[in-house]
């Protein structure tokens, strides 16, 4: 018997030949053809034909091509296997992950949009906001800090919050405390989704008013186990350096101000551009490994990250190692364990960026322009060189140091149960810890900040924990498709945080690790605990595919507000139409799809508010805050916080109405989106009365609108075997008005005492977000008598030549502080993104644009860098641009001594730009040739971003902001880190 | 189609276990703070002390004794300039032009500030009672002294004496008159200097806290604004002037104080909390905010802005050249009071050995030279007209945490000194029976501390009561010039348009009051503005 069966199995070895075509019978090359559970397979060739060696008829081969449908099929007694692969289903059958569940991209009735794993592979990028920045209409994503490590800022149709967070809520594999998307290798996402207007934000109530992202990554497959390993290093450079004065320029313009300066000095000038010494070529280098597969019971996937950016100022960097791994169980055919788990390290050093601490700013950025040129980075007995005005930028760059160690952890398990075909139960479970532990040190080399050393410490960490049910059900009746969901979720956050100050050190050598010699410090501690519970609910009905209908509600209770007030109720419904699912229809065969949507919701918004701030609390004061008495702090107990009950949640109702068309089989398919939204009850601060126990108050008042219109246009331009171009275009413009305010219809904003007479932003009423406030430029008065009858600030009507000329808005003969104007504006007309992909044999190409178009960046560096008066190196400009008493006319810089602290709109400049994104040319081995040497999918690359840049914008970058995220300070550019240009050589590769 | 299948009991265990945790523990959505305290911390003695701390920690600050305050009676008066530098500041421009408004910083600020500590004081006094004897003194002192600053300043206003107050209500209360508000003062401190609320000193490591001496002096000080003739509240003029001379004779008779012989030791700021003439200071300790403190800013307020950068100033509140030139070179408050020359390193060992061979880019001869610590240059040197003058001195040359280039020092300001305590007798006895011994007395304990003792200073015998008065007030001006003292002596002398006018300056008599602040007016539709804004 052992016999027989041996003597059948060696006669059932054989060959098994075929072709592999597509529906159209067109052979398809370099299929994989893979011998199930054998490990053996082969490719096709170039006229779709295969041959493999198979054990026996039992044998299962499966064929899988990449945009096919993955095939199998039993051998059974068959020498010829031709096999037809079936285009993977179109755009329209794709499934799009939406908040708390999955739906087919047709039957979506909000403003979704989603980025797919093919262009998300192209990712050249380390963050993936940056790697889909301009991709996806009505989203911005601004690189406001271009240094190592710091994330963009997105904002998903304009601003909905001035207190508040703008970001919106992002959310990994389900789970809401996933971290932000600087987390998250992009090489582990297959899908990410993004919900823009209310009716699918709604289903996240409080925390859906900024919009929501959806990230989906790999899981294991069951089958082969497969090892996917990509590898890209970086080189960086500076965009652009801004061109100063050289040594002899600067001191002959000093010596003309009257400064002191000899013939002698200007001719032994030595020249240093200190941009030079501090920045320089950057390098990073991400290497990411993956190993998945499983069994039809277990599936597994682990993946691991190393990431290393070396950045181009002088000693900042960030590095990151991380490993994320799923495994997923079925216990029986009902129920399905699935765990995630993330863990994460990174450490980064910081560069020093403008504190308008007065003249003595530390700012790398800022001191790298302004300081002298002619002097040498050290003087002749070793000390760094220093000027009253501004710090030696060496010593800043090799000097100080702010070492920051953060971990970042999660593990997130869910057990589903289907007990009948159709109803899921899900229970999830998830934790996330992190720690952050900050080290900085200003040493006494850098002798304008101190002389003494100082150090400031910092650890924190936070615990969050969520925990959902939910239940979901689908189900049909005829043409009756419905669906449910309900689900009852808690969240539970909590961290504390230590830090100490401590200045007064004897020597450098310890750094931060010498707080016990210091000689003075101060220290802090802060707790805190929020929770949050919610309700929520979801149904779907559509019949035949045509009609649908979706309403959902979340009812979320939060421990920040008061009794009475800590729940709020967020509904959303939308409904659309396909009307190209309309019997009346089916003769319209170019037509695939046409639809028509309308929604309305309501989100809310409390990211405004401290865990606390609706109690009254009495905080014990340390930093910079204490008592003294005999020359010593005492401590005291200080009233910060007023009970206010009555706070509740900002609430943003938005309309939103969308049309999408998709003709000739997906050849070119359309989304527009029109939306209104207007957010209510802003928490604000409220100025109190004098006479009141404390300064402020936080109260729900003031309304912000924003209105806009998002186009996104996809073309197939070109489809044949060896060559495929398609286009993806997207335009979209927001209109924001702040509606109202607390107790002004005006408040300045800055903190720019002491830098120029009033701070360069104002918020007002009737005015968008990012308003520019200051006199208007009209000029530099040619002589003394250019002022006719107008009296101006600061400056004698006899002396007027050489000075800044400044428009007499009012008309009353006199520039005042009333003359001030809106003079300029960061938000942009339009923006929009447009990428070309072309594929010719085994090469693509990628071109991928991105642009902003019509708004203003106030370029406050100029304040300092056309500062005629001198007190730091100028720009080279200056030399010719400013007046002088030969050259009276065509001066736009006022004369040297002649420059007056007063913000106007000869600062604010044009911020438009468009920029090469990237542009990639990629090479795929031939799965012919790579199934040779044991590889799945090879894929090397060749990637630039910002290859072009084109603006008129005299600044580093106009995608700037001195203000982070902050919402009311936008599009200054006041000592940015310079942005760079890169170029990337990658390879990602799968056995 | 499944390779493994579980027995039904590990499904159901699972199944089991997901309950758990599906409808496990909810979470608390009512939560306290874990990092501060609530209302019941009033119930705590000790907490009550803590919070009495922060109607000290008003005073120093930048809003108040720190440099808004003080601008609005120096730079308002003929004792100082606001001489604009690379920005100008257009509140203290307009303090400079006596065109301030409802709206200028400066005179703004300090509205703010002193109910903030009147606010502290009230609160404290809700919940203290008379077995916390020195939290109701320091608190009624303090609450005086802020009222006695806003009357002043502001004339009538709004007489909050107690927490318990509603927000809303606090829109719509209006502004009590001039009288009312003193008689308030006046009662708080009666009740204060009678009872034996305040100790005569503290313990030394509260030095800086309200005492007896304290209560007396600014008692002293209520009464004889009340009496003097620029103060427009009725009532027996010469009974102020007899309450202000026997308090004052309190503080001198206590033996607590006395004129310091040396006036650098008054300027030294690591002294002033035991100095035996300081009777009430605000407190610093001059750690930069940065590691967290209560800096002092007098030096970067009053310092040439300098353009070697040794002497990092604003130059804001420069004193008038009649001022300084009043002065004779023997008379000690001449080196103490001014800066005559720029020090171009730092005298303090603690700097030198950073600064040594620093190189400074320019300076007025034109060349560029380094300099060494201790080098002097005469002020007249330098090439900018604006600083080519004389500055305050009695901030800036002793404040040991003082780093150059920095905003920061530890100076204190000094709210009440014995030599007004002195000055104070004089003027009272003088007014009540003309130029007495005592009066004399008291005149010629300053001038003979100003000339080292010498007596051949003294002012003449045989003064009528005029010029004596005349006398009297030229020594408060120089004696107390810069210390927060000008304005409100021209104004309650009645003297402010005639003196600001031999000064070649016209002011309005409405500028003898500051404006409310425009924003409390838009918040309460029943404030008043003072007339003539």
């Amino acid at each position: 018997m052992a016999f027989g069966l041996a003597t059948f199995t060696a006669l059932a070895q054989r060959e098994v030949t075929g072709t592999v075509t597509d529906n159209d019978g067109e052979p398809l090359i370099g299929v994989t053809v893979l011998v199930v559970g054998q490990g053996g397979g082969t490719a096709t060739d170039f006229d779709g034909k295969y041959a493999v060696t198979v054990p026996d008829a039992s044998t299962v081969l499966e064929f899988s091509y990449v945009s096919y449908a993955t095939q199998r099929q039993t051998v059974g007694d068959r020498s010829t296997l031709d096999v037809v692969l079936a285009a993977e289903e179109s755009l329209l059958e794709e499934i799009v992950v939406v908040g708390y569940g999955v739906e087919r991209k047709s039957d979506l009735t909000g403003a979704v949009a989603s980025v797919g794993t093919q262009a998300i592979q192209q990712i050249s990028v380390a963050n993936v906001a940056e790697g889909i920045k301009g991709r996806i209409p009505g989203v911005e994503i601004a690189t406001t800090d271009p240094s190592p490590g710091a994330s963009p800022n997105i904002r998903i149709r304009g601003h909905n919050t001035i207190n508040g967070s703008n970001q919106p809520l992002i959310v990994i594999d389900g789970y809401t405390r996933a971290g932000d998307l600087q987390a998250i290798n992009p090489r582990d996402i297959k899908s990410i989704e993004v919900l823009k207007d209310a009716s699918a934000t709604a289903i996240y109530g409080a925390r859906g008013s900024n919009g929501v992202i959806l990230i989906t990554t790999f899981s294991g497959q069951s089958g082969e186990p497969r090892l996917s390993v990509s590898v890209a290093v970086k080189a960086r450079e500076p965009l652009r350096q801004l061109e100063l004065l050289d040594g002899p320029q600067w001191l002959a313009l000093r010596q003309e101000a009257g400064f002191g300066v000899s013939d002698e000095d200007i001719a032994n000038a030595e020249t240093r551009d200190w941009q030079d010494l501090v920045y320089r070529r950057g390098f990073e280098q991400n290497y990411q490994a993956s190993y998945s597969g499983g069994t039809d019971a277990v599936r597994y996937i682990v993946s691991g990250n190393y990431f290393d950016d070396l950045g181009v100022v002088e000693n900042s960097f960030f590095e990151r190692w991380s490993l994320r791994g799923r495994i997923s169980t079925d216990l029986g055919d009902k129920l399905t364990f699935t765990n995630t788990t993330y863990v994460s390290a990174n450490s980064s050093n910081a560069t020093p960026r403008n504190t308008l601490n007065y003249l003595f700013d530390p700012s790398l950025s800022t001191s790298a322009l302004v300081f002298f040129p002619q002097l040498p980075v050290r003087d002749e007995i070793g000390n760094f060189t220093s000027t009253e005005t501004s710090t030696n930028p060496v010593a800043i760059a090799t000097e100080r140091q702010d070492l920051n160690q953060q971990t970042f952890n999660y593990t997130y398990s869910e057990l589903e149960f289907r007990p009948l075909p159709g109803l899921s139960l899900r229970s999830t479970f998830g934790i996330t810890k992190r720690t952050s532990a900050d080290r900085e040190y200003w040493p006494q080399t850098i002798t304008n900040v101190t002389n003494e050393g100082i150090a400031v410490v910092r650890d924190g960490n936070t615990t969050e924990w969520s925990q959902e049910n939910i239940a979901a059900y689908a189900g049909s009746v005829g043409r009756h498709n419905f669906s449910a969901t309900a689900a009852f979720s808690q969240e539970k956050l909590s961290g504390e945080s230590f830090g100490t100050r401590a200045s007064g050190f004897a020597t450098d050598d310890l750094g931060v690790f010498n707080l016990a010699g210091a000689t003075q410090s101060v220290s802090s501690s802060n707790r805190f605990t929020q929770t949050l519970q919610s309700l929520l609910g979801r149904v779907s009905y559509n019949y035949a595919n045509r009609y649908y209908f979706t309403a959902s509600a979340r009812r979320d209770g939060d421990s920040r507000f008061a009794e009475g007030n800590k729940w709020g109720t967020f509904p959303g419904a939308a409904i659309a139409w396909r009307i190209s699912e309309e019997p009346w229809m089916d003769g319209v065969t170019w037509l695939d799809n046409f639809k028509l949507r309308a929604s309305y919701g309501v989100t809310g918004n409390a990211s405004a508010l401290g865990p606390y701030e609706s109690q009254l609390r009495y905080i014990v004061d340390g930093e910079n805050a204490a008592t003294i008495f005999n020359g010593q702090a005492q401590p005291s107990l200080r009233l910060t916080n007023l009970a206010n009950p009555n706070l509740r949640w900002e609430r943003s109702p938005q309309t939103n109405l969308g049309l999408d068309v998709s003709v000739f089989r997906d050849r070119l398919s359309l989304s527009v989106d029109v939306y209104e939204k207007t957010t209510e009850d802003l928490l604000l601060s409220v100025r109190l009365p004098d006479v009141a126990p404390v300064n402020t108050r936080r109260e729900n008042v003031g309304s912000l609108s924003n209105r806009g219109l998002e186009i996104a246009l996809q073309t197939v331009n070109f489809e044949r075997e060896r060559f495929s171009w398609t286009t993806a275009f997207n335009y979209s413009f927001n209109r924001n008005i702040v509606e109202s305010l607390a107790d002004a219809d005006e408040i300045p904003v800055g903190p720019f005492a002491g830098l120029m007479d009033t701070p360069p932003v104002l918020l007002r009423v009737g005015d968008p977000l990012g308003s520019y406030f200051g006199y208007a430029y009209e000029g530099i008065f040619a002589s003394d008598a250019d002022a006719g009858r107008v009296s101006y600030p600061l400056i004698s009507s006899s002396d007027l030549a050489g000075f800044v000329k400044l428009r007499d808005v009012n008309g009353d003969n006199r520039v005042t502080a009333d003359d001030r104007v809106i003079i300029g504006n960061a938000q942009p007309d339009f923006s929009f993104g447009f990428i070309n992909e072309f594929r010719v044999g085994d090469f693509d190409l990628n071109i991928y644009l991105q642009g902003v178009i019509g708004h203003e960046v106030y370029n406050l560096t100029r304040y300092y860098t056309e500062n005629t008066n001198l007190r730091g190196n100028v720009l080279a400009t200056v030399a010719d641009d400013r007046w002088t008493a030969e050259n009276p006319s065509d001066a736009s810089l006022p004369g040297l001594n002649k420059w007056l602290p007063l913000a106007h709109s000869g600062n604010v400049e044009d911020g438009s730009y468009v920029k090469f994104r990237d542009i990639q040319l990629g090479y795929a081995l031939p799965r012919a040739f790579g199934s040779r040497l044991g590889i799945d999918f090879a894929r090397a690359f060749v990637s630039v971003q910002n290859a072009i840049v084109i603006t008129d914008y005299t600044g580093y970058d106009p995608e700037v902001n001195f203000g982070g995220s902050s919402t009311s300070l936008q599009g200054l550019d006041l000592g940015a880190y310079p942005s760079n240009r890169s170029i990337t050589v990658g390879l990602n590769a799968d056995f | 189609m499944y390779l493994t299948r579980f027995p039904d009991s590990r499904q159901a265990a699972a199944i089991a276990l997901g309950a758990v945790v599906a409808f496990g523990a909810c979470v608390e959505l009512d939560l306290e703070p874990e990092d501060s305290y609530g209302q019941n911390v009033l119930d705590n003695a000790a907490a009550t002390n803590l919070i009495l701390n922060n109607a000290y920690r008003e005073l120093p600050l930048y809003e108040y004794y720190g440099r808004d305050f003080v601008y609005c009676s120096d730079i308002t008066s003929d004792d100082a300039e606001y001489i604009p530098g690379e920005s100008t500041f257009s509140a203290r421009q307009e303090l400079e032009d006596f065109s301030w408004t409802p709206f200028s910083s400066h005179n703004v600020e300090v509205y703010g500030s002193a109910y903030n500590s009147i606010s502290v004081c009230n609160r404290v006094l809700d919940v203290v009672s008379e077995d916390n004897p020195s939290a109701v003194g320091q608190a009624l002192y303090l609450r005086a002294l802020n009222y006695f600053n806003l009357v002043r300043m502001y004339g009538g206003v709004p007489l909050l004496l107690t927490e318990d107050v509603p927000i809303e209500e606090l829109a719509r209360v209006s502004r009590a008159s001039e009288a009312e508000v003193y008689a308030q003062i006046v009662d708080d401190l009666a009740r204060l200097t009678d009872g034996a609320l305040l100790p005569e000193r503290w313990p030394e490591s509260d030095n800086g806290r309200a005492t007896r001496g304290a209560a007396h002096a600014l008692r002293a000080k209520v009464h004889l604004t009340l009496a003097s003739p620029g103060t427009d509240v009725p009532g027996d003029k010469q009974g102020h002037y007899r309450v202000a001379l026997e308090q004052a004779r309190l503080v001198r008779d206590a033996g607590t104080y006395s004129l310091e012989p040396d006036l650098d030791r008054l300027w030294t700021p690591d002294q002033q909390y035991s100095s035996s003439e300081v009777i009430f200071l605000n407190g610093t300790n001059g750690i930069d905010v940065f590691v967290g403190g209560i800096p002092g800013r007098y030096t970067t307020n009053y310092n040439p802005i300098d353009r070697a950068g040794w002497e990092f100033g604003w130059g804001n509140n420069v004193p008038e050249i009649r001022l300084f030139e009043s002065f004779d070179d023997d008379d000690q408050r001449k080196d103490a009071g001014f800066v005559t020359y720029f020090i171009t390193g730092d005298t303090l060992e603690r700097e030198a050995f950073t600064r040594v061979g620093r190189t400074a880019s320019y300076n007025a001869t034109g060349d560029v030279r380094t300099f060494f610590p201790g080098d002097t240059v005469p002020y007249t040197h330098w090439s900018e007209p604006r600083i080519q003058r004389p500055h305050l001195g009695k901030f800036r040359r002793y404040g040991s945490a003082s780093t150059p280039g920095s905003n920061v020092d530890d100076n204190n300001f000094i709210i009440f000194r014995y030599a007004e305590v002195l000055l104070m007798i004089a003027e009272a006895a003088n007014e009540l029976e003309g130029p007495t011994d005592e009066a004399y007395e008291a005149i010629n304990a300053i001038r003979r501390r100003a000339y080292r003792g010498s007596t051949d200073y003294d002012l003449e015998t045989g003064q009528s009561q005029s010029s004596f008065r005349q006398a009297l007030q030229d020594e408060r001006w120089k004696e107390l010039h810069q210390e927060n003292k000008r304005w409100w002596d021209l104004v309650r002398w009645g003297i402010y348009q005639e003196r600001m006018a031999e000064f070649g300056r016209d002011v309005p008599a409405f500028r003898q009051r500051f404006p409310i602040p425009q924003a409390q007016l838009d918040q309460n539709p029943n404030l008043t503005q003072n007339p003539g804004y």
